[in-house]
């Protein structure tokens, strides 16, 4: 027992109960952190999923809001009054979403609509945010007053998608 | 011989013991904590997927629906309405009965939501609920009222108008029985009463009131009766505050529709409905309680016939 001749038969077991009580410490910090790493993935996952949930039910009943439908047919979405509340910023966190657009897929036409082009446009985007992921769309009817006094309707999309956890 | 053999109780032991001690009551705290915090997340959860599945239960073209929502445990819905801001805001919390620890957890974080209008007591506890959707028109459909009660509370509408009551009796909804007398209503139900006072709840139809707990709000019927079934279920705190907000949105759209006379004049059809909308708009924002409705219902009649001779009708 050269080595160990400066300790105590009793200081060298105070001090294997130590390292043994260090390790286990170590042991379920490690275990603490994996499970909380794991658990807030599931958390943030388990959010996205129903925010996604959120804009696929939305999609499906926004025809039917006030603020997009046609008194003219049912579930039938109304341009004119779409593409006044794309300006208008009281709207801008009202359906909690990070994307909403509505556009007429036929007739074909190009642009983003504008003061200048509408209603000769193909898009109107109410709410555009970064990292939209992929939004979920419904068919619908867009109706419009036109110039020759009757009701147009075109074929259109809405497109929604929910939104992030940042 | 006096026995002097005892146990040895060495540094060693003391100190294992005194550690171990601390070790279990760390483990016993954490998972108490670890418990707390499932649970919340749990509420907060259950409180998202309520937000998502009322959107299905709106009404898109219909005058009311009945839809029914189940919970795995017995749950408590905690409503609150906060009228500040361009919408207002309307949050839902829930609680859980649990079998460990506290019976009911506190209840976990908020779903808000600015385009929802649930009118119900403060707290709506039981395994189901009921949700009765209507929609509010004033004169432009403005929103989707959603009357919510549980399965623990039923409601008994004694001698009420024959479009109620037809109403009732086609869509059925679960705890909302119809009669002629307040004898025949169910002991514990609540009993409403349309042509007698002394109920649980008090309809008047002439001065379109209804009293509870002493208490009295204005509803209006002019355009549709969703406002009637809101005062009847809803507290009157909550009431009011719904009311606040579903006026605030009907000022929105109002404004909307101001803007959309200008696009169909653009278009070679002019309204001239464009000063009454922004009045309509602006009696909607200084509504303080459901006392002021008169004037801006006269408002709301007068837009709807001036609308309906339009050739090119704004809603």
């Amino acid at each position: 027992m050269c080595c160990l001749a400066g300790y105590s038969k009793g200081q060298m077991k105070i001090q294997q109960m130590a390292f043994v009580l260090i390790a286990i410490v170590i042991f379920f910090a490690m275990v603490a952190i994996v499970y909380f790493s794991i658990r807030v993935s599931n958390i943030r996952e388990s959010a996205v999923l129903l925010r996604e949930e959120e804009a696929k039910e939305l999609v499906r009943k926004l025809a039917g809001t006030p603020e997009f439908m046609s008194t003219e047919c049912a579930n039938c979405i109304d341009l004119d009054k779409i593409f006044i509340l794309k300006d208008k910023k009281s709207y801008d966190e009202f359906w909690d979403l990070k994307y909403l657009a509505v556009e007429i897929i036929y007739p074909v036409r190009e642009e983003e609509c504008d003061n200048a082009n509408y209603p000769d446009c193909r898009r109107v985007t109410l709410i555009e945010e970064d990292d939209i992921g992929i939004p979920y769309s419904a068919f619908v009817s867009v109706c419009r007053w036109d110039s020759d006094r009757y009701i147009k309707c075109e074929l259109g999309k809405i497109y929604a998608s929910g939104e992030g956890i940042e | 011989m006096k026995n002097k053999k005892g146990i040895e109780f060495s540094f060693a032991w003391m100190f294992s013991i005194i550690v171990g001690a601390v070790i279990i009551f760390l483990a016993i705290y954490g998972a108490t904590r670890l418990v707390r915090t499932e649970r919340a997340v749990s509420e907060a959860e259950v409180a998202k997927q309520l937000e998502i599945l009322l959107n299905p239960v709106e009404t898109s073209i219909e005058e009311g629906k009945i839809s029914r929502i189940s919970f795995v445990d017995e749950t408590r819905l905690y409503n609150n309405c906060r009228a500040e801001g361009t919408f207002g805001v309307q949050r839902i919390r829930t609680s859980t009965k649990s079998g460990i620890g506290d019976e009911w957890s506190p209840p976990g974080v908020a779903a808000t939501m600015f385009n929802k209008y649930i009118f119900s007591s403060e707290i709506i506890q039981g395994e189901e609920i009921e949700i009765f959707s209507k929609p509010f028109n004033m004169p432009f459909k403005v929103a989707d009222v959603l009357v919510v009660w549980s399965d623990q509370k039923e409601y008994c509408f004694v001698e009420p108008p024959s479009n109620i009551e037809e109403e009732i009796k086609s869509l059925k909804p679960k705890g909302l029985n119809v009669t002629s007398d307040k004898d025949d209503c169910k002991e514990g139900s609540v009993v409403v009463c349309f042509t007698t006072s002394g109920c649980d709840v008090d309809v008047s139809m002439i001065t379109k009131s209804v009293t509870k707990n002493g208490e009295s709000v204005r509803f209006d019927d002019s355009f549709d009766d969703s406002l009637l079934y809101g005062a009847i279920f809803a507290d009157v705190e909550l009431y009011e505050c719904q009311l606040k907000r579903l006026m605030k949105r009907a000022s929105e759209l109002s404004l909307a529709y101001r803007d959309k006379s200008g696009v169909l004049s653009r278009e070679g059809c002019s309204t001239n409905l464009e000063a009454d909308l922004v009045g309509l708009a602006n009696a909607g924002l200084e509504i303080e309680d459901s006392f002021d409705l008169g004037p801006i219902v006269n408002m709301a009649k007068s837009l709807e016939v001036r609308n309906d001779v339009l050739s090119c009708r704004l809603f």
